[in-house]
């Protein structure tokens, strides 16, 4: 799970709407803002291109965009790093576009188990890593993300809101819906294994 | 299995240390800094341009000895701007904006799109404009500035045009290059510009204009999908901008009839053949299993028979949750004198969900089993302290109870959604609202991955068979409302193309004389695929292009 340093109180988000004006003022005051939330905007680039090099560069200009573009930031009571990770999505985003590449998919052991664990009916899963990676591979892009974020990343359905830039619950009902159509997918992989 | 994804498993984890070791501030500051400084010579007095002159083109030595001296003189000039108008008023200076400033490359520049002039009386009072085609753009009061970040009072003219279909975007020259630019799904797409005196203006730092923009999508993309992208030149990328707030006008079939309740609230008439309630019943059953569980309030309800029994805790792990001694009650009306009066054998307990059990008690005889059913449910024994637990259970489950009634109004208005796919046909009239905080070319819309995209060496010959050159290639994919152009095509008679070749598509071509040519057939041929390209000669008005482009 990555350091998420999500601020979730509204006093600190108030507090931290005062950081961001001051760099808007002064792009030097955005020191405070980058030092905080470069570990976890590094990780979160670092979970899906697994290239620690490629990473360092995409995070410096996740964080270059952040200060061109600070003086258009307006707070709608939602935390600063959602805007940041939401520009590191894009940055990903584009990078394998434009590289002309698959994007990358991280998945770890347990990650099988723990999707499993979302379905209260298990009866007929039964999912490996094998299993999981061909599921994943029907998915669309989109849902992709909503798997890193919720599953992969254990984010909570606010946070993952906010990075999607959607409301809490139209995040539930797609990870509800993503979730429904993963099943029906593992049930029929396994029966025609 | 498919091969969409690079799938890495059990990646290496990195320590704090080896991401700080890449962590540099200053060095981040001087790169900002570099950037800050407008890139060419597209600066503050550079007034956008809507049309190439094919004819004037200049030599390559004029061309970048007048650029670069032009550029030069541009940026000594903006230098000298900032500076002024930073020490003699404290205006901000648009920089962004200035720098953003961009002209379309029409590929036909004398067939275009016209723009509407639509007029700000007084920019210090701000206005409501409206477009023939129904969009709105709500103007604030003071909402622009000149190149210096001076607010612009007086007239103030808006030029603006919409592009709603794939010919539109080719006619504008919208900037759409497979794998270069995201596959972009548009639902509604704006350009805007002002000027004042014929002069550029740009949007105050502080205010955005409010855009009611409308546009069609196709019905089966839900409009929580959707999203607000603005073209960005520097980048040459749509920058996501935000989620579009979409309304959904009317529902129509592929003929155009309108099934809605044109701009009146038409999720009712939509959803006519169910009521509010069947599809709030309907959305409850499907999302029943996230629904949060009342706690069980301690004690014993009147008329309820308790049962003790020695259950295995192992079997039953839920009850364990309860931490004192498991009693199951059942309603005492299912209860007959003749249950206390037998010695059953055996009793079997199974759970049912939402703390209910179904418990069957079991008398054995040669015969066969004699068998009696009651739905039981844990009784928690009325302390103190089991009374204090089931308030802040009962609190907590309030707040997750009216968060889940929540999801059932989502799944409401998405299933109305969807029974207005079912019964009214394949498109839906929206409205996009959304704010810009600068001019140009705003785009709504649902990035999309091409699933089953050929990847294909294109042989283009006429009808005769013999080779043609193309300049410029382009296709529209009507299954996913997408249009987009291949990169350097380079007046050659082949090209490397990607397509859908399982959706309906369109596939066109601008020769080096702007002839336009349309893709009659395709076979393949060895490892390639011939298209056979009808010729339309060279088209004049925009009636004739869509003759030849529309589906």
């Amino acid at each position: 799970m990555s350091t998420s340093k999500y601020t979730v109180t509204q006093q600190a988000m108030e507090d931290e709407w005062l950081e961001v004006q001051a760099a808007q003022q002064n792009p030097a005051k955005f020191r405070v803002l980058y030092k905080r939330y470069y570990e976890p905007i590094f990780r979160f680039v670092y979970k899906r291109t697994i290239d620690e090099v490629l990473a360092a560069d995409l995070t410096s200009q996740v964080f270059l965009k952040a200060m061109q573009k600070i003086d258009k930031y307006v707070f709608k009571g939602v935390p600063f790093s959602a805007w940041l990770f939401r520009i590191a999505s894009n940055e990903i985003a584009q990078h394998f576009r434009k590289q002309n590449k698959n994007r990358v998919v991280a998945l770890e052991e347990r990650t099988a188990q723990n999707i499993e664990d979302e379905y209260e009916d298990k009866e007929d899963l039964d999912i490996n890593m094998s299993l999981l990676k061909s599921v994943i591979q029907d998915l669309k892009p989109d849902e992709v993300e909503l798997l890193e974020l919720r599953f992969f990343e254990k984010r909570p359905f606010k946070e993952v809101a906010d990075i999607l830039d959607i409301t809490e619950n139209n995040a539930k009902v797609k990870i509800y819906r993503l979730l429904q159509k993963m099943k029906k997918r593992f049930v029929k992989q396994k029966r025609s294994d | 299995m498919k091969d969409n994804y690079n799938i890495k498993t059990n990646p290496p984890e990195l320590s704090s240390e080896q991401i700080s070791k890449h962590q540099d501030f200053d060095a981040l500051f001087a790169k900002f800094q570099e950037a800050e400084i407008p890139p060419n010579g597209e600066t503050a007095d550079s007034t956008p341009v809507r049309s190439i002159n094919e004819e004037k083109k200049l030599s390559p030595i004029f061309k970048y000895g007048t650029g670069a001296l032009m550029a030069v003189a541009a940026s000594v000039l903006l230098v000298f701007m900032i500076r002024q108008s930073m020490s003699n008023g404290n205006f901000i200076v648009p920089t962004d904006q200035i720098n953003e400033v961009y002209a379309l490359q029409a590929p036909m520049p004398s067939i275009q799109k016209p723009y509407a002039n639509l007029v700000v009386t007084e920019a210090e009072k701000g206005e409501t404009l409206n477009y023939e085609s129904g969009s709105k753009i709500i103007v604030p009061a003071s909402a622009f500035v000149d190149e210096t970040g001076k607010p612009v009072k007086g007239k103030v003219d808006i030029q603006y045009r919409e592009f709603n279909d794939h010919v539109d975007m080719f006619l504008a020259g919208v900037p759409k290059e497979i794998d270069k630019h995201q596959n972009l799904q548009s639902v509604g797409m704006m350009e805007i510009q002002g000027f004042q005196d014929g002069k550029a203006v740009y949007l105050s730092m502080d205010k955005t204009l409010e855009v009611e923009l409308q546009g069609k999508v196709a019905a089966n993309i839900p409009t929580s999908d959707l999203k607000v992208y603005v073209y960005g030149k520097q980048e040459d990328t749509w920058e996501y901008s935000a989620a579009d707030n979409v309304e959904v006008l009317a529902a129509s079939t592929i003929n155009g009839t309108s099934a809605g309740n044109n701009g009146n609230n038409a999720s009712n008439t939509l959803a006519a053949s169910k009521t509010t309630e069947e599809l709030i019943q309907e959305a409850k059953r499907t999302l029943a299993r996230s629904q949060p569980k009342q706690p069980i309030k301690p004690g014993v309800g009147e008329n309820m028979q308790v049962f003790d029994f020695d259950i295995n805790i192992e079997e039953f792990p839920e009850l364990a949750a309860y931490n004192q001694k498991v009693q199951l009650m059942a309603s005492a009306d299912q209860m007959s004198e003749g249950i206390f009066d037998t010695l059953w054998n055996s009793m079997e307990l199974t759970g049912l969900g939402d703390d209910k059990y179904n418990m069957e008690l079991i008398y054995e005889t040669n015969e066969g089993n004699i068998v009696r059913t009651f739905e039981v449910y844990p009784a928690i024994e009325n302390t103190d302290r089991a009374n204090k637990v089931y308030l802040e259970q009962l609190e907590e489950y309030n707040i997750r109870m009216e968060q889940w009634e929540a999801d059932v109004l989502v799944e409401v208005q998405d299933m109305r959604e969807q029974e207005a796919i079912a019964d009214n046909g394949d498109w839906k009239e929206i409205v996009n609202r959304f704010k810009i905080n600068r001019f140009g070319l705003w785009n709504c819309g649902k990035e999309i991955e091409f699933e089953n995209a050929l990847k294909v060496n294109a042989n283009f010959v006429d009808e005769n068979g013999a080779a043609i050159a193309v300049n410029k290639l382009f296709v529209t994919n009507k299954d996913k409302q997408l249009y987009y152009f291949a990169p350097n095509t380079a007046n050659k008679s082949t090209a490397e193309l990607k397509y859908e070749a399982t959706a309906e598509n369109k596939i066109w071509a601008l020769t080096e004389q702007n002839e336009l040519l349309v893709a009659n057939d395709s076979a393949p041929k060895g490892e390639s695929v011939s298209f056979q390209m009808r010729s339309v000669g060279i088209v004049k008005t925009e009636e004739d292009i869509r003759n030849v482009l529309t589906f």
